[in-house]
């Protein structure tokens, strides 16, 4: 079941859930940046405040990230880590991934190539 | 003289923007014009973008509107580099980088120092002005 978050300018989030009880996949669509964090907030703090433990971000249809956004997911990420679970994500856009890897979140965040991997990892949690 | 007065005039853009988070996709496309004239490609002309966003985004958390009610953006060229500069009204404040990897703020800079090729911060009393350096990927000057 689908449920559409945010779809304004420029970004869309969608969440649903693979199967698992405490897994939900969040889908971004556009570009991530100071305008779209505070929704990205909004959904992924509402998902652990539903008991949320496994979060698959999937960056697939993403074009963008910025810094505001990598703030967002590291503090979910702690959350989430604090509470025993996974903040995963799914992505192979070139200046995405070249935007965590220099700003040092590769060491602390699972970046897989396709959903299917990502499940299949918090699967095997 | 013509000429070289119009190629100069095309090369100098500038952009009033109100600062909104929602304005923020207009100042990336405003420097990826400029890049992509400048004759950035791929990876470069990316990261261009992407500190033109961060320096941006900035402005308009931390910054205040100039006396028109907007912030003002700007790129030129000159010597083989393409400069974006962003004016704010405001004070500086200096916020170092995280030492903490899971601090959840403060990525900006460092993505922006990685990004360009250098950084100019000017203060004046009541505002405040940064431009990003970008050298020409073939070394023109």
């Amino acid at each position: 079941m689908n449920y559409l978050a945010a779809a304004v300018a420029g970004h869309e989030l969608r969440h649903w859930s693979p199967g698992g009880a405490r897994c939900q996949v969040v889908a971004a669509r556009g570009e991530l940046d100071l305008n779209a964090a505070p929704e990205l907030r909004k959904l992924l703090c509402r998902l652990i405040s539903l008991g949320m433990t496994e979060l698959v971000l999937d960056l697939t249809d993403a074009t963008f990230v910025d810094s505001t956004t990598l703030g967002v997911l590291t503090s979910r990420c702690e959350a989430l880590r604090d509470n025993g679970g996974a903040l995963v994500l799914v992505c192979t856009n070139d200046l995405i991934l070249r935007t965590i890897e220099i700003s040092g979140m590769d060491r602390m965040l699972d970046v897989y190539a396709t959903l299917p991997e990502a499940l299949a990892r918090v699967a095997g949690r | 003289m013509t000429v070289l007065s119009l190629q100069r005039r095309e090369k100098h853009a500038a952009l009033r923007l109100v600062p909104l988070a929602s304005e923020l996709g207009r100042a990336r496309e405003f420097a990826d014009a400029a890049a992509a004239r400048f004759g950035l490609t791929g990876r470069d002309r990316d990261g261009f973008k992407l500190a033109a966003s961060e320096v941006v985004a900035n402005a308009i958390e931390h910054g205040l509107p100039c006396g028109d009610g907007t912030i003002h953006l700007w790129t030129y060229e000159r010597e083989g580099r393409l400069v974006f500069g962003v004016r704010n009204a405001g004070e500086f404040e200096f916020r170092p980088p995280p030492t903490d990897p899971l601090a959840d703020r403060g990525r900006g800079l460092i993505l922006i120092a990685e990004l360009v090729d250098s950084v100019a911060l000017s203060c004046t009393p009541g505002h405040v002005q940064m431009e990003l350096t970008k050298e020409s990927p073939d070394g023109d000057s």
